[in-house]
């Protein structure tokens, strides 16, 4: 929408009317708003300074969207504008005392007067941080989605200016496509006059190349390596990758630092001059324009034309500025002498500073920096020359950095942070001596404007000091973002990696049976259905299925096949005969545990090895990463997803799978530790005779787009024995009872097999398997930490309770629960050896339990047998 | 215009020598070749045997594979298909027809690049997420969501 005869936005609840082509600035202004803001740490009162979108003084919240600068800003009617950083108001702020506090709170108070008592930067932070800084987050506006959009140009010019557009007019000829992007409007920041006309009329020949494609109002926020350009349009956050960036961002005007500076009613000359000359408002009736540069006669032929009594000083320096709401007079320094001048406007055109800080993050890239961004002051015809060149693909020279402006005196050298003079004296005196230490103790180039404003002052202050050494004044790191963005933008795709959630492919049968989920890696796995404790006397006394299919699966094959996995695991490989299986250990190379699971040997050559569900994300890479490493001749084909996996199990599984299967089921043909391939229901299998739950159990394999046929078939053939799924609330209980570890759970970062009495599962006398010298390092000392089994008469204590013994702490339990077969509480557990072993009681919550050496059900493992 | 429609094809993975499997190319079906030593065929899974047999005669040690449900296909048609991908990839496509892979919706991905439509390739895990995404970040383009086919063989030369 934009603005018609008597059309408002609404200002602190009162209407202000917007002409066409007002910004929200311009609007205000007109309006007879001076005061825009309060300044970061001293609340001084702030008035439009530069009016290009660099400096923060403009800033508002628009729309419940803080900190938004008003000059580039697009005046809309009903837009809700309102001040910011201030208490109660920004006309009558009661926080301005703290300027009147100047000197008790210098830069970097906070770190030494707040240490002792302890309390008091606890107590006083709240306070610090509610009187420093801008506008507050609105948490009653509804999150918006921003989504991304990659774009692959040739060619990405940042910039609409003469420089910019000719750059993105020559790379057009050569065929190339070209994003161009600018922060405001093409040619709306500036004032009638060549420039504009110049700028103008090259906006009308990219208007019309359809290679170029144009973002206006769109600034770009960094430059990334590859390279990388980061925009932020209104509707998206472009993520540009080019070939070749072009850096037009032109200059800024050079800032003024001396006692008043930063007075409501002091302008930067090219601000003053876009206001009058676009927006037709005189920025006051008075004023005084201090003219250095080339430019400065003609922002003041348009400052006369808007109706200013202009008094032009192009012979001497302003040493301060006077006022109180606003500035009312200055004082001028000509030939040694003073001279105060009354008025009620002071504007400065003191010569042009790089806007250079996408062309230092681009360093080292594909980039070329044109116009005044990097000559600053380049004549018109110079500029146009340059970016022809540059989009031409024919080199830059680039430019050498401009002179430091004259140190400065006195006055506010970084109005983002309110640093002023004397702070970067302290600053100095306590040894911050370089650019980038001061920047750091100070805060002055870290604010909004980057230091497009200041930088090079605080480079001129270190430069100007005794014993200063040259690299001390260089340039500080330039980084991302250039421009303020919201926190929609910045999170703009990223929630795809918060809310990804893997699924198989019996998610939707798991939730008609209304289940509960939980994360477990990167899946959703079912919890629970309801009724957790039916879902264990299934498995425990009939037959119940598990959804199992999050497990990491992988064929091993090749040449090198059997070779890799010697390498792979601690555990022999080449003895497995085809048909049976082995459980495994996956260590790190310190010898750690890392993951587990079981090796099916398959025959000719071949093995299909699972890992755990949370693992399977990462093991993949795991075992690539050795095939190369080792360049084995080997296939690692993932099949996680490519087959889903249903255990069924309890006592009478078998007798289920036989209604479904006509394979040989027996015992004896097909024992405990042995999988075949078997069709149930019609769906081929690799069946896997697996105890996990310490019951007779089938892992069925399948090829996963056969899950639900095989689940459905399952559950309706088992009806009558009462079948129900379980899940991991149960699960976890179950394979307590045998005294299962959960890698993860049940381990720790330093767990060897030793640690966790699973010595068994290594075989030392390999001559080599990944990890192999850290279990020998280890075990050649008695662990101090292993993993036991605690059964209690009651209740366990809660996982993660601190176990004590002999009065004092020895560990913690890392798995606990009541168990209904058993009646008493179950748990594993990390203990620490005391007076030289190992306590065989324990103490948890005002319980004491009993170490067991084994299984706390079937120890013998029977019911795995049957 | 947006249109989203899920693709049941047959997928069969091969895995083998290179030059082994440079020979399987020809056999008539869209070919994927996403490593040097891996092949997807789009093709019905009842070739399984057959490839396999044509693969061992040049590396006895190769490997063929259904892998059906391994994959999720999802069809991008429309004049939007490419403002479609570029919000939820940064990989640049390329002109028809090519295969490229990356990152979509945050999801490792092999896109067929078609004259007339895109065919996203991702886990079966994360089909559901593709589509959801896609919806979401397409609101406005008016997406609309075809009835399942069953994809005989796309046309990659």
């Amino acid at each position: 929408m934009t603005a018609g005869a008597g059309a408002t936005l609404d200002f602190e609840g009162r209407p202000v009317p917007i002409s066409p082509g007002d910004t929200v600035a311009s609007a205000l202004y007109r309006s007879g708003l001076r005061v825009f803001s309060r300044s970061f740490k001293y609340h001084r009162r702030r008035g439009l300074y530069c009016l290009s979108g660099d400096c923060p003084n403009c800033m508002v919240t628009i729309d419940g969207e803080a900190s938004v600068r008003s000059c580039i800003t697009e005046a809309k009617p009903g837009q809700r504008v309102r001040r910011e950083g201030s208490w109660p108001s920004v006309d009558h702020d009661v926080l301005a005392v703290i300027d009147r506090m100047h000197r008790l709170v210098p830069v970097g108070f906070y770190y030494k007067a707040l240490i002792r008592p302890r309390w008091a930067w606890r107590a006083l932070e709240p306070w610090v941080r509610k009187a420093a800084g801008r506008g507050a987050i609105d948490g009653s506006r509804a999150p918006v989605d921003c989504e991304t959009r990659h774009l692959h140009p040739d060619v990405v010019v940042v910039g609409g200016g003469v420089a910019g557009l000719s750059a993105a007019l020559a790379a057009a000829e050569r065929g190339h496509s070209v994003v161009l992007c600018d922060e405001g409007r093409i040619g709306d920041k500036l004032a009638p006059g060549e420039t504009r006309d110049r700028v103008l009329a090259l906006a009308a020949r990219v208007a019309a190349t359809p290679e170029i494609t144009l973002f206006e109002q769109t600034p770009a926020i960094g430059i990334y390596e590859g390279p990388l350009v980061v925009l932020d349009e209104p509707s998206f956050l472009h993520q540009v990758h080019p070939r070749e960036v072009v850096v037009a961002t032109g200059a800024v005007e050079e800032h003024g630092v001396f006692r008043g500076n930063d007075l409501p009613g002091v302008w930067l000359g090219r601000g003053a001059a876009r206001l009058a000359g676009v927006h037709g408002i005189a920025p006051g009736k008075r004023v005084v324009f201090v003219a250095k540069t080339d430019e400065a006669h003609a922002h003041v032929e348009t400052l006369r034309a808007a109706g200013a009594e202009v008094a032009v000083v192009d012979d001497g320096d302003v040493v301060a500025a006077k006022g109180g709401r606003r500035v009312h007079s200055v004082i001028v320094e000509r030939s040694g002498r003073e001279e105060e001048i009354a008025c009620d406007t002071l504007v400065l055109s003191l010569g042009l500073a790089p806007r250079q800080g996408l062309a230092l993050q681009a360093a080292g890239g594909p980039v070329a920096t044109v116009g005044d961004a990097a000559s600053p002051g380049i004549s018109l015809d110079a500029a146009e020359e340059q970016g022809r060149r540059a989009g031409a693909g024919q080199g830059v020279e680039p430019a050498a950095d401009p002179a430091l402006p004259t140190a400065p005196r006195g006055g506010i050298v970084c109005i983002c942070e309110d640093v002023d003079v004397e702070e970067l004296g302290h600053a100095w005196d306590e040894g911050f001596r370089s650019t980038e230490i001061l920047k750091r103790y100070t805060t002055a180039t870290m604010g909004p404007c980057q230091g497009a404003l200041c930088h090079r002052h605080v480079r001129a202050f270190v430069a100007a000091q005794p014993g200063a050494t040259g690299p001390g004044s260089g340039p500080t790191t330039a980084r991302p973002p250039t421009r303020g963005l919201t926190l929609e933008k910045a999170a703009a795709g990223v929630r795809d990696d918060v809310q990804l959630h893997a699924q198989t492919a019996l998610d939707a049968r798991h939730h008609e049976l209304g289940v509960t989920m939980e994360p477990a890696g990167h899946w959703r796995r079912p919890r629970h259905y309801g009724d957790p404790t039916a879902e264990y006397w299934a498995v425990r006394k009939g037959v119940s299925v598990m959804d199992v299919g999050t497990l990491g699966k992988f064929l091993v094959a090749g040449p090198d096949a059997l070779a890799f996995l010697e390498k792979l695991y601690p555990c022999n490989v080449a003895d497995i005969a085809p048909g049976r299986i082995r459980y495994a250990l996956l260590l790190g190379e310190h010898g750690f545990v890392v993951d587990d699971g079981i090796i099916c040997s398959l025959g000719d050559g071949r093995w299909y090895v699972t890992f755990t569900s949370a693992g399977a994300t990462t093991v993949e890479a795991t075992l690539k990463d050795w095939a190369e490493t080792w360049g084995d001749k080997v296939h690692v084909v993932d099949l996680t997803a490519g087959w889903g996996a249903i255990n069924l199990a309890g006592p009478r599984s078998r007798e289920l799978l036989r209604r479904l299967s006509g394979d040989d089921l027996a015992n004896e043909s097909f024992p405990y530790l042995h999988h075949r391939e078997i069709t149930v229901a019609g769906v081929p299998c690799r069946a896997i005779r697996l105890g996990f739950v310490g019951e007779l159990s089938y892992e069925l394999h399948h090829p996963s787009d056969r899950s639900v046929d095989l689940w459905d078939a399952l559950l309706d053939a088992g009806r009558d024995l009462e079948i129900r799924p379980h899940g991991l609330d149960a699960l976890r209980l179950l394979r307590l009872e045998k005294g299962h570890i959960i890698v993860g759970q049940d381990t720790d970062f330093d767990a060897t097999p030793a640690k966790l009495n699973m010595s068994w599962a290594v075989k030392l006398d390999k001559p080599w398997f990944v990890g192999k010298r850290g279990v020998e390092r280890a075990n050649a000392h008695d662990s101090l930490r292993r993993l036991v089994a605690v059964s209690f008469a009651g209740h366990a204590p809660p996982e993660g309770a601190p176990l004590r013994a002999s009065g004092r702490d020895v560990g913690y339990i890392s798995s606990a629960g009541w168990s209904p077969v058993l009646e008493c509480g179950v748990s594993l557990g990390w203990v620490t050896r005391t007076n030289g072993s190992f306590p065989t009681e324990v103490e948890a919550d005002g319980a004491t339990g009993t170490v067991v050496e084994h299984a706390f059900y079937d120890p013998k493992g029977d019911r795995l047998r049957a | 215009m947006l249109e989203l429609r899920s693709v049941s094809s047959g997928i069969v993975g091969c895995y083998g020598q290179p030059a082994a499997l440079d020979q399987l190319n020809g056999n008539g079906a869209t070919a994927l070749r996403v490593a040097p030593d891996e092949l997807l065929l789009l093709t019905d899974r009842s070739r399984v045997g057959e490839l396999e047999a044509a693969l061992g005669t040049a590396d006895p040690t190769g490997v063929v594979l259904d892998l059906s449900g391994a994959f999720a296909i999802w069809a991008l048609r429309g004049d939007a298909r490419g403002e479609a991908f570029c919000r939820l990839s940064q990989v640049d496509l390329p002109q028809a027809p090519a295969l490229v892979q990356g990152l979509v919706a945050h999801v490792p991905a092999k896109t067929v690049v078609l004259d007339d439509e895109l065919l996203v390739l991702v886990s079966s895990a994360f089909g559901h997420h593709l589509r959801e995404r896609l919806l979401a970040a397409c609101a406005d383009l008016g997406p609309t969501e075809a009835e399942p086919v069953l994809e005989e063989e796309p046309a990659l030369a």
